[in-house]
């Protein structure tokens, strides 16, 4: 490499590097937002609450065991700030701060439960506007109050690369990856043919639990999914991993299948003027526990027919309940009016009149008795 | 290396075939990259992809129709001889036109590659200084002439266009609208038409073969044709992986309303494990170097159209027309107060410009060669 290379290499990388100093904030003069949340005030206002680690709790995110931070100083605070709008209500949190508010490393948004319509639009405008924020932030919906849920600290939090794996990892979320982004609330606002769906999160004492599905329709809360109606949304939506799922059984008792899991695919008919919905489940499952005596590889074809029973009624009555409240979290009509454009003015009426058929194929593994 | 000193006459700085390709590639790709596919599905719907098809086909009918321009004059630029060719009075009025479309071009990248970098990056930095100093680079990208601005493209575009792909590959983790690739029947001739009219800016720039092509090695004239066209094809290509993964990761209802859908798409690359986790976001910066290649090809251009239309040779001559047209760049940008202002000029006015630029120029130099050759009036020569 001649001098004039090496000089205008040189210079190429002064100019991407240089060019960050610009912004400097030094890191001291940051409040690293690890959570917000957006909770309806008085006055139909909004306030907004931030969870910002404190020097001492940043201490301790990188993992030093037992606090290693400040032995008994708080590791995170909470900003809150309210305001008519929440882009308003951003600009009096900064205000209130004497640091640089720094959403980037956001890695949650809490919706309230109780935000109406206008406050969701606003919040689904603001996040989509604001330009450092991280569109793969988990989103997640709460029934909590505000200083209820952003004082809660789950123990994964002292590893920051679990810290939110914590909310969605704990023991009776995991049948169904209840991960929503930011990017996903954005898509399913701006696109016909498909609500939005987001887990409902509940703060314990130093965790979160999360089994429950909240469907949204046109920024209010159309209906909360118990644990099983999840279960099966789940499977509907392609996002159901390891669920246990018990079965009927050979006579001698009921049987348990586990790690049923599967692929949906959906797809619509419009014939005569009615709309026809139809989703294929391909799912599968390892047999867990079989009455003494009955485990045999010929029982298993009948097994098969009884979760593929069990699992169609389910899906079948969840996708009504949600067809019932005007919800549409599969998103059958997304593709439906993409093709057929015309159609967007029906939709709501061609989808609540619609006929659903689901359709199941399963695979059940047997590993054998593992004891 | 050419010295720099004294005058560098036209052969002693000729480039390669694969070096003519790069600067060709270089010279239009830095257009649309940010924007695509935003106008094709917009106006396309579930037509997009054969109006995507029709632009492919049209860009490669354009190539083939500027290198029939290059076959009449090789060893000239077509500025220089169009002069000839149409006579002064339509001569230098088309030559001015070149000219004015490097510029505007080259403000048009510059000046939305700003508004990305503050957007997303550096909300507190002026444009300006994000601007000029990609612009500064630029010229001295050019400032060496031809051979070594070929030369600077090979280590920095290819890299930075294969890192892209690979990455972009990455989003196939978040595909969740495939229904949108599905093409409808029957077709649309008007959504067709209008989807490939408004984002015919992808192919914005091929044209600068007109000036690039003289500089070839004679003996390698016929590859860097075969070359321009596997760019070409290339460019096709890239493009359309970008449509498929931006169109089936955010659908094209949110795809239509998203200002730059490719930096949007390619800032979901996120991989927690890693140090840096936005790694999407750091490939958006490596695309600073297609932009700087972009102006530094531009630079290039109007310099070496001057110097063709005003018989200027030198290399300091080469430097001061760099300067001059690197500082008109720079000054002229902030003009635009915000992308939108950017969008709305390019397609309001730009757009017709360079298609009636693109497939009228050939035509009429085409038409004005074979006139000239039934009417036995032979254009004078070069002196």
């Amino acid at each position: 490499m001649t001098s004039r290379m090496r000089l205008a290499a040189i210079l190429l990388l002064l100019t991407l590097l240089l060019a960050g100093c610009w912004d400097d904030i030094p890191i001291d003069q940051r409040a690293l937002v690890l959570m917000m949340g957006v909770w309806p005030a008085a006055h139909g206002q909004v306030k907004v609450a931030f969870q910002i680690p404190t020097a001492a709790g940043l201490a301790t995110l990188g993992g030093a065991p037992g606090g290693g931070g400040s032995g008994g100083s708080a590791e995170v605070y909470v900003l809150t700030a309210t305001g008519p709008t929440m882009m308003a209500a951003l600009s009096h949190a900064e205000e209130d701060s004497s640091r640089d508010l720094y959403l980037g490393q956001t890695g949650m948004v809490i919706l309230s439960s109780r935000l109406d319509p206008a406050q969701f639009n606003d919040v689904v405008a603001t996040l989509t506007r604001i330009g450092p924020f991280a569109k793969t932030a988990y989103i997640g919906t709460t029934t909590a109050s505000e200083s209820k849920f952003m004082n809660t600290t789950p123990q994964e939090r002292r590893i920051p690369a679990l810290y939110f794996l914590g909310v969605f990892g704990c023991q009776p979320c995991l049948p169904v990856a209840m991960h929503r982004t930011v990017w996903r609330l954005e898509h399913d606002a701006f696109t016909p043919g498909v609500t939005f769906w987001d887990p409902l999160i509940t703060p314990r004492a130093q965790s979160f639990q999360l089994q429950r599905m909240v469907l949204y329709r046109g920024g209010r809360i159309a209906a909360i999914l118990n644990a099983r109606e999840t279960l099966m949304m789940g499977l509907a939506l392609g996002r159901t991993m390891k669920a246990p799922l018990q079965l009927p059984g050979l006579g001698g008792g009921p049987a348990s299948v586990r790690a049923v899991r599967g692929v949906a695919t959906p797809s619509t008919k419009l014939v005569g003027g009615r709309l026809h919905l139809a989703i294929s489940l391909q799912v599968v499952g390892t047999v867990d526990i079989l009455p003494v005596g009955q485990a045999s590889s010929h029982n298993i074809p009948i097994l098969e027919g009884q979760l593929a029973h069990v699992v169609a009624v389910g899906v079948l009555k969840t996708l009504r309940q949600a067809q019932s409240v005007g919800a549409d979290p599969v998103g059958f009509g997304m593709a439906f009016l993409y093709h057929n454009p015309s159609e967007v003015r029906n939709w709501p009426t061609l989808y609540r009149r619609a006929s659903i058929q689901v359709a199941v194929h399963v695979t059940l593994h047997d590993l054998g008795d593992m004891t | 290396m050419p010295s720099g000193k004294g005058v560098a006459t036209l052969a002693a700085r000729t480039i390669s075939a694969t070096q003519f390709a790069l600067l060709l590639g270089a010279g239009y790709l830095a257009v649309g990259m940010f924007h695509f596919p935003r106008e094709l599905v917009a106006y396309g719907g579930p037509e997009a992809l054969y109006a995507f098809g029709l632009d492919a086909a049209a860009a490669l009918f354009g190539l083939w129709l500027w290198f029939r321009v290059n076959h009449l004059q090789p060893a000239e630029q077509v500025s220089a001889f169009s002069l000839r060719l149409l006579t002064p009075v339509m001569g230098y009025p088309t030559a001015v036109l070149t000219i004015a479309l490097h510029v505007v071009l080259a403000l048009l990248v510059i000046s939305n590659f700003g508004w990305v970098m503050i957007t997303f990056f550096l909300p507190d930095t002026p444009a300006w200084a994000i601007r000029d100093a990609v612009v500064v680079v630029a010229m001295y990208a050019a400032w060496f002439d031809t051979p070594v601005l070929g030369r600077t493209l090979q280590v920095t575009f290819v890299p930075a266009f294969v890192l892209s792909v690979l990455l972009g590959t990455l989003l196939l983790g978040r595909f969740s609208a495939g229904y949108a690739l599905v093409p409808s029947l029957p077709l649309h001739p008007g959504p067709i038409v209008l989807a490939a009219y408004h984002s015919w800016y992808i192919f914005w720039g091929y044209e600068i073969t007109l000036t690039l092509y003289p500089f070839v090695r004679r003996e390698e004239r016929p590859q860097a044709e075969r070359c321009g066209y596997m760019i070409m094809l290339i460019t096709i290509a890239f493009y359309l992986l970008g449509y498929i993964l931006t169109v089936g990761v955010e659908g094209p209802s949110f795809l239509a309303l998203i200002q730059w859908p490719s930096v949007s798409a390619m800032r979901l690359i996120d991989i927690s494990a890693l140090i840096i986790n936005k790694l999407g976001l750091l490939v958006v910066v490596f695309w600073g170097l297609f932009v700087l290649a972009f102006e530094a090809v531009r630079i290039w251009c109007v310099a070496h159209d001057v110097m063709g239309v005003l018989g200027l040779r030198t290399m300091t001559q080469y430097r001061l027309l760099i300067v001059i047209f690197g500082a008109m760049v720079m000054a002229l940008a902030s003009l635009f107060p915000n992308v939108d202002a950017v969008v709305s000029f390019a397609q309001t006015y730009v757009l017709p410009a360079m298609v009636v630029y693109q497939f009228g120029g050939p035509v009429l130099l085409l038409g004005a060669a074979q006139l000239r050759r039934l009417l036995r009036w032979p254009a004078p020569t070069a002196t």
